[in-house]
C-alpha cells in the first residue's frame, strides 16, 4: 500500500512541476533557516570540544550576596577562596575546577603592529574536566599549579603568531613581564565558548601576588566548573550546595551575611543572561525578538498550507473520481499525507545542502573568532524530525479539507 | 466596482482566509524588521555627543583576577598618572572616569528610570568633557572649586533635561526621581550616547570624580596620526611606576567597530532572512493565484463576453488580491497600534508611521507583483475558448 | 441591424489550416428572430462568436447596429459587446461564487456612470422579467437548470442590448424548461430585441422567423 502511495506521489509531483518547485523552494528554505538555527544553538550549547561533557557539567559563576535586613545586594562572581572552601569540597561532585571567569588581554607590539592575546588563569583540574584537542604537548598538572610554575598552554593561532607555526613546546612566551614555558598547544576554541575560550591558559598561581588565596571576601572574579558523575546526579549537587550555603562563614559579615544562588547548567546560565540583558534594553525589544522568531516559523507553514490547499482544489475532479470509484476518505488523506511528506523530505534534503553552505559561509565570515560550524549527526537528526513534523503539519489541514469534498461537487468542478 | 470585488472576496472567504493570514503575518514581519532598522538608522544620523577618533582608554590594574578591570585603586595618585601621561608630547589631553562612564562599555549603572528608560550615572574628572569632546550647551562643567561645595554638582544630557524639565531652566534644578541626594544641575551637554551611534538619545548623569576616587581608568586624547605602537611606551612607563600592575589600552575607534558589529550583524541577518521569507511568500502567493486563475477560466471568458476588456480582467484579479491583502494589512495595523498603548515599544511616532507605511507599501507591492503573471495569463484567455472549455 | 459580408474564418495550427467559415453573407434586420442550424462542426458557434465579437474573422466585413467593426482592439470590442450584445449560453456560465442578483449585475459593472443603486434596480427589473424576483439572494448551485438559464437570460438583457445571441439556450434543459426559455425569448423579440439563436432542434427553428443553414462552414440556405 505504502509503496503504491509513494509511486503515485512521485508521479503526481512530476506532473505538477511548477507547484512542486514552489513547494520545494519554500520547504527547503524554511528547513534551512531552522537547521542553521539548530546548528548555531548546538555549537554554543551542545557537546563540542573542549566542552564535551556539557550535559553533566555545572557552572557557578555568580552569587548573590546581601546583608539581611538591608535592601541593597550584589550579584558578582565568587572569590577563589570561597570556591575552594565551599565548592571544591562538594562530595557529590566527581571533579571541581576553579578558573578565572573571563580573561585578561595582553598586548604585544611587533614592528609597529599590536597583537592582542587573551589569557585565562585556571587550575590543573580544568584540563581533566574539559577535553581539549591537543596538537602537541600536554596540559599543565595540578602539581605544577601548586608549585606556581610559569607554564602555559597556547592555542594554534597563538603558535602561528609567535612561533610561525613551528613546534612550540619547550619554547618560552612572554606574559606579564615574565617568561612562560609552553607545555602544550591546543586547537582554537571559538569565542562563543565563554567558559573555556582564551588564546593562552596559565596557572592560577601565576599571579604576582598570593592575595587570591586569602578568604577576605566572598566576591572576586572566579568561577567553578563542577563535573557530576552523571547528568542524573545534577540535582544532588545543587541540593548539596544549597545545604553548604547554610553553613558558610562570612569574612566580613557587616557587609555580606547571606548568600543565595547556586550552580547551573550552561543553558540555564545563558537564559539567566538573556533575562538580565532584558533589564538593559526595553522589555519591548525582547518581546519583539520573540514575536519575530514566532512569525518566521509560522509564515512558511501558512504559506505551505495555502499552496497545498490550492493544490488539492486543483485536483478536485481527480479526488471526485477516486471517491466515485470507491476510494475512502481515509485512503485519500493517507495518499495526500504521504505525497506531502515525500515532498518535504526532498525539500529537507535540499535544505541540508543549503545549511551546509550557509554554515561554511558563517565560519568563513569570522563573525565569531575561531568559530567553525559543522553538520553533525545531531543536527541531521533534528533536521529530519523537523522535516517530518513540517510535512505532517502543512499537510493535515489540506488533507482534512480534501476528505470533506463532496463527490458530486468535486466531479462538477471538472467542468469549470 | 470595489463593492463587487469585496463581494467576490467575501463569498470566497474560505479560500481567501489563508492568504489573508499569510499577508497578516508578512505585514507584521515587515513592520517589525523595518521598525528595528529604522529605529537604528534614525539613531545613526543623530549627533553622538562626543568624538571617538584619536581617543584611547588606558586601564591600569593590578595583576590579580578580580571581578572587573580597573576595579581597584592604583598605588600611585591620579596626579602622578596624569603627569606621566602628559609627559608624552603626542598626548594632548588626559582625564579619568568610572569604567561605566566611558563610551562603548556594555553594562549599566542605573539610578532611576524616566519614561521607562534607565538613567545611567558615572563619575568623571574635570578634564573629561575636553578630552572626549563633549558639547556643553548651557551652564558649566566641573572645576576645582566644586571640591569645596556642600552639595553634589551634576551635569546631565540635553535629552534627559528635556524629559525631566522640558529642556528649560534646567540649571540649578534638583532631580526629584533621584531621592535623598543633595544634588544640583550645573550644566547640560548636547548628548552623550555612551553605547554608540545606534543607541537611543543619552539619559546620562555625570558626577564629579574627586581627586581620591580614581579607579584606574584613564581617557587620553592623542595627536592625530599617532601609531598604535606608541601604546607600548604608555605600557612601560606606567608599569615602571607600580610593580605588579598591568596596563591595558584600547582605542575608542576599535570599541566602536566592535559595537557596530554587535548591532549590524544581527540586523543584517534579520534583513536577509526577512527578504528570503518574503520571497517564499511571493512564490506561494503566485502559485495560489495562478491556480485560482486557471480554475476561473470560464468566469473570465464570460466577463470578456459581457463586455469586460482584457485590462479590466487584470484589474479585477489584482483588485481581488488587493482586497484580500487589505484585510491582512488592516488586521496587522490594528494589532501594531496596540503596541504603543501597551508600552511595548518606545519608538517615536515618526518611526512608527514610517514603518507602517513602508510595511503596507511592501505588502501591496508584493501582491501586485504576484498577480502579474496570473493576470497576464488571464488576459490572454480568449473568451471563445473559455466558454467552450467543457 | 447585423450585416455580414464575405466573412471568412480560418483556424491555423502549426500543421493544419481549417476553414471554419467561408464566404458568409447575410443580414439580420431590426426586430428579426433568426435561427442558425447545421450539424456539429458546421461552424454555427463560430458564426455566433464572430457576430458577438468574441472571435475575429480572418476576412470580411461586419457591422452591428450600423457600427462598422473596423478595429479589433480589445477595449473597443469590449465596449461594443457591452453596449450592443447580450449572450445566452448552453451551459449558463453563471459565476458560482456570486448570488443571483450579483451575477445579473455583471454587465452593468463594465459600464460607466451607473450607481450601485441604479445597477441593483436594473438587475431586479431584469430578474422580474424572467420571473425570478423571489430568488435574488440564492446562489446558482441552489437553483434548477431552468432557473439558472433564466438568470442567464436576465443577465443578457439587463444592459438592454439591441442584439441577443443565444447558443443552444435550451440544449441542457428538459423540454418544459426549454419552452419556458423560448417563451421568454419570443416575448423579448416582440418587444423589439433582435435575436440570433444557434440550435440543432428543427422544432425550435420552425418557431423563428427565418433560418440560416450551414454545412462545412458554408451557407447553404
Amino acid at each position: 500500500m505504502l509503496k503504491n502511495y509513494i509511486k503515485m506521489a512521485l508521479k503526481v509531483l512530476l506532473r505538477r512541476k511548477v507547484f512542486t518547485c514552489i513547494s520545494l523552494v519554500t520547504i527547503s528554505f524554511t528547513l534551512m533557516v531552522l537547521m542553521v538555527m539548530t546548528a548555531l544553538f548546538d555549537h554554543v550549547f551542545g557537546s563540542f570540544p573542549p566542552e564535551t561533557r556539557a550535559d553533566r557539567t555545572l557552572i557557578l559563576q555568580s552569587i548573590k550576596g546581601e546583608k539581611l535586613g538591608e535592601k541593597s545586594y550584589k550579584v558578582s562572581p565568587p572569590s577563589y577562596a570561597f570556591l575552594k572552601r565551599y565548592v571544591s569540597s562538594l562530595t557529590q561532585a566527581e571533579k571541581v575546577s576553579i578558573s578565572e571567569i573571563s580573561w585578561s588581554t595582553k598586548a604585544t607590539f611587533r614592528k609597529g603592529e599590536k597583537i592582542e592575546s587573551r589569557f585565562k588563569h585556571t587550575d590543573g583540574v580544568f584540563w581533566e574536566i574539559l577535553e581539549f584537542d591537543f596538537l602537541e604537548g600536554r596540559p599543565y598538572t595540578v602539581q605544577e599549579v601548586e608549585e606556581g610554575q610559569r607554564v602555559a598552554v597556547i592555542n594554534e593561532a597563538t603558535r602561528r603568531v609567535f612561533f610561525g607555526g613551528d613546534q612550540a613546546v619547550g619554547k618560552h612566551i612572554e606574559l606579564k613581564d615574565q617568561a612562560f614555558r609552553v607545555v602544550g598547544v591546543v586547537s582554537n576554541v571559538p569565542a562563543f565558548r565563554l567558559m573555556t575560550f582564551a588564546d593562552i591558559w596559565v596557572p592560577i598561581s601565576a599571579q604576582k601576588t598570593d592575595d587570591y588565596l586569602r578568604y577576605d571576601s566572598v566576591f572576586s572574579g572566579y568561577k567553578a566548573l563542577i563535573l557530576a558523575r552523571s547528568a542524573a546526579e545534577i540535582p544532588l549537587i545543587k541540593e548539596e550546595f544549597a545545604d553548604v550555603l547554610t553553613r558558610v562563614e562570612y569574612p566580613n559579615p557587616d557587609q555580606v551575611n547571606h548568600i543565595s544562588g547556586g550552580p547551573t547548567t550552561l543553558l540555564e546560565h545563558t537564559l539567566d543572561g538573556i533575562f538580565s540583558f532584558s533589564m538593559l534594553t526595553s522589555r519591548g525589544f525582547i518581546a519583539l525578538v520573540g514575536v519575530l522568531i514566532l512569525l518566521f516559523m509560522l509564515l512558511p507553514v501558512v504559506s505551505l498550507v495555502n499552496i497545498n490547499t490550492t493544490r488539492i482544489l486543483e485536483r478536485a475532479s481527480e479526488i471526485g473520481v477516486r471517491k466515485a470509484f470507491g476510494g475512502s476518505s481515509l485512503t485519500l488523506v493517507g495518499q495526500f499525507l504521504v505525497e506531502n511528506v515525500i515532498l518535504t523530505l526532498l525539500g529537507g534534503a535540499l535544505g541540508l545542502v543549503f545549511t551546509f553552505l550557509v554554515l561554511q559561509m558563517l565560519g568563513a565570515s569570522d563573525i565569531v573568532q575561531y568559530a567553525e560550524f559543522h553538520l553533525n549527526h545531531r543536527i541531521f537528526l533534528y533536521g529530519l524530525v523537523m522535516t517530518l513534523v513540517f510535512g505532517l503539519v502543512s499537510g493535515v489541514y489540506p488533507a482534512w479539507k480534501m476528505s470533506r469534498l463532496h463527490i458530486v461537487e468535486a466531479l462538477r468542478r471538472r467542468k469549470q | 466596482m470595489i463593492r463587487h470585488l469585496c463581494k467576490i472576496v467575501w463569498n470566497r472567504k474560505r479560500a481567501n482566509a489563508l492568504t489573508a493570514l499569510q499577508i497578516f503575518i508578512s505585514f507584521l514581519l515587515v513592520f517589525t524588521t523595518a521598525s528595528l532598522a529604522m529605529d537604528k538608522a534614525g539613531n545613526y544620523w543623530r549627533p553622538l555627543g562626543f568624538s571617538y577618533e584619536n581617543r584611547w582608554v588606558v586601564n591600569f590594574h593590578p595583576d590579580r583576577v578580580s571581578g572587573r578591570v580597573g576595579g581597584e585603586k592604583p598605588p600611585v595618585s591620579r596626579r602622578q598618572v596624569y603627569l606621566a601621561l602628559e609627559g608624552f608630547d603626542w598626548i594632548e589631553s588626559v582625564s579619568s572616569a568610572d569604567y561605566m562612564a566611558l563610551p562603548y562599555r556594555l553594562g549599566l549603572q542605573a539610578l532611576f528610570t524616566v519614561d521607562g528608560r534607565f538613567v545611567s550615572i558615572g563619575s568623571v574628572s574635570d578634564q573629561f568633557h575636553q578630552t572626549l569632546g563633549l558639547d556643553l550647551v548651557s551652564g558649566r562643567w566641573f572645576g576645582e572649586e566644586d571640591a569645596a561645595l556642600d552639595w553634589k554638582p551634576i551635569v546631565i544630557t540635553q535629552p534627559l533635561s528635556e524629559a525631566l524639565f522640558g529642556g528649560e531652566d534646567t540649571i540649578g534644578q534638583k532631580i526629584e526621581e533621584w531621592q535623598g541626594s543633595n544634588e544640583r544641575i550645573i550644566g547640560v551637554v548636547s548628548d552623550y550616547r555612551r553605547l554608540g551611534e545606534f543607541s537611543d538619545p543619552g539619559f546620562f548623569v555625570f558626577t564629579r570624580q574627586g581627586e581620591e576616587e580614581n579607579r584606574g581608568n584613564f581617557l587620553v586624547k592623542v595627536r592625530p596620526g599617532t601609531p598604535l605602537a606608541a601604546q607600548e611606551q604608555i605600557d612601560r612607563r606606567l608599569k615602571a611606576m607600580a610593580p605588579g600592575y598591568e596596563v591595558n589600552i584600547t582605542t575608542l575607534a576599535d570599541s566602536r567597530a566592535s559595537s557596530f558589529k554587535l548591532t549590524l550583524v544581527p540586523l543584517f541577518a534579520l534583513g536577509v532572512v526577512s527578504v528570503l521569507v518574503l520571497g517564499m511568500v511571493a512564490l506561494s502567493l503566485s502559485g495560489v493565484l495562478w491556480q485560482r486563475t486557471t480554475l476561473r477560466i470560464e468566469e473570465i471568458g464570460l466577463r470578456r463576453a459581457l463586455g469586460g476588456s482584457a485590462a479590466s480582467i487584470y484589474a479585477q484579479l489584482a483588485g481581488e488580491i488587493v482586497v484580500v491583502a487589505s484585510i491582512g494589512v488592516i488586521a496587522g495595523l490594528l494589532l501594531v497600534l496596540q503596541f504603543p498603548l501597551l508600552e511595548l515599544l518606545n519608538y517615536t511616532s515618526g518611526i512608527y508611521a514610517l514603518s507602517l507605511a513602508f510595511a503596507a507599501l511592501v505588502i501591496y507591492g508584493l501582491v501586485i507583483v504576484c498577480s502579474l503573471y496570473p493576470g497576464r495569463l488571464a488576459c490572454q484567455v480568449r473568451p471563445v475558448e473559455a466558454l467552450h472549455h467543457e | 441591424m447585423i450585416k455580414l459580408e464575405s466573412i471568412e474564418k480560418v483556424y491555423r495550427t502549426e500543421q493544419v489550416e481549417t476553414l471554419a467559415l467561408s464566404n458568409i453573407n447575410f443580414a439580420v434586420d431590426e426586430g428579426e428572430f433568426i435561427s442558425v442550424m447545421g450539424p456539429s462542426g458546421s461552424g454555427k458557434s463560430t458564426l455566433l462568436n464572430v457576430i458577438g465579437l468574441l472571435d475575429e474573422p480572418t476576412a470580411g466585413d461586419l457591422s452591428l447596429n450600423g457600427r462598422h467593426i473596423n478595429s479589433y482592439a480589445d477595449r473597443y470590442l469590449a465596449r461594443i459587446r457591452n453596449e450592443e450584445v447580450g449572450f445566452i449560453f448552453q451551459s449558463f456560465h453563471l459565476i458560482a461564487d456570486l448570488n443571483v442578483v450579483d451575477n445579473v449585475e455583471i454587465p452593468l459593472l463594465y459600464r460607466r456612470g451607473l450607481s450601485g443603486k441604479e445597477r441593483r434596480q436594473m438587475a431586479l427589473k431584469a430578474l422580474d422579467r424572467v420571473g425570478l424576483s423571489s430568488r435574488v439572494k440564492h446562489f446558482p448551485s441552489q437553483l434548477s437548470g431552468g432557473q439558472q438559464q433564466r438568470v442567464a437570460v436576465a443577465r443578457a438583457i439587463v444592459a438592454q442590448p439591441h442584439i441577443l445571441l443565444a447558443d443552444e439556450p435550451t440544449g441542457n434543459l428538459d423540454s418544459q424548461m426549454g419552452d419556458e426559455i423560448m417563451g421568454i425569448m419570443h416575448q423579448l423579440n416582440e418587444e423589439g430585441t433582435t435575436i440570433v439563436m444557434v440550435t440543432h432542434d428543427q422544432r425550435l427553428a420552425d418557431r423563428t422567423g427565418r433560418t440560416v443553414r450551414l454545412f462545412d462552414g458554408r451557407q447553404v440556405q
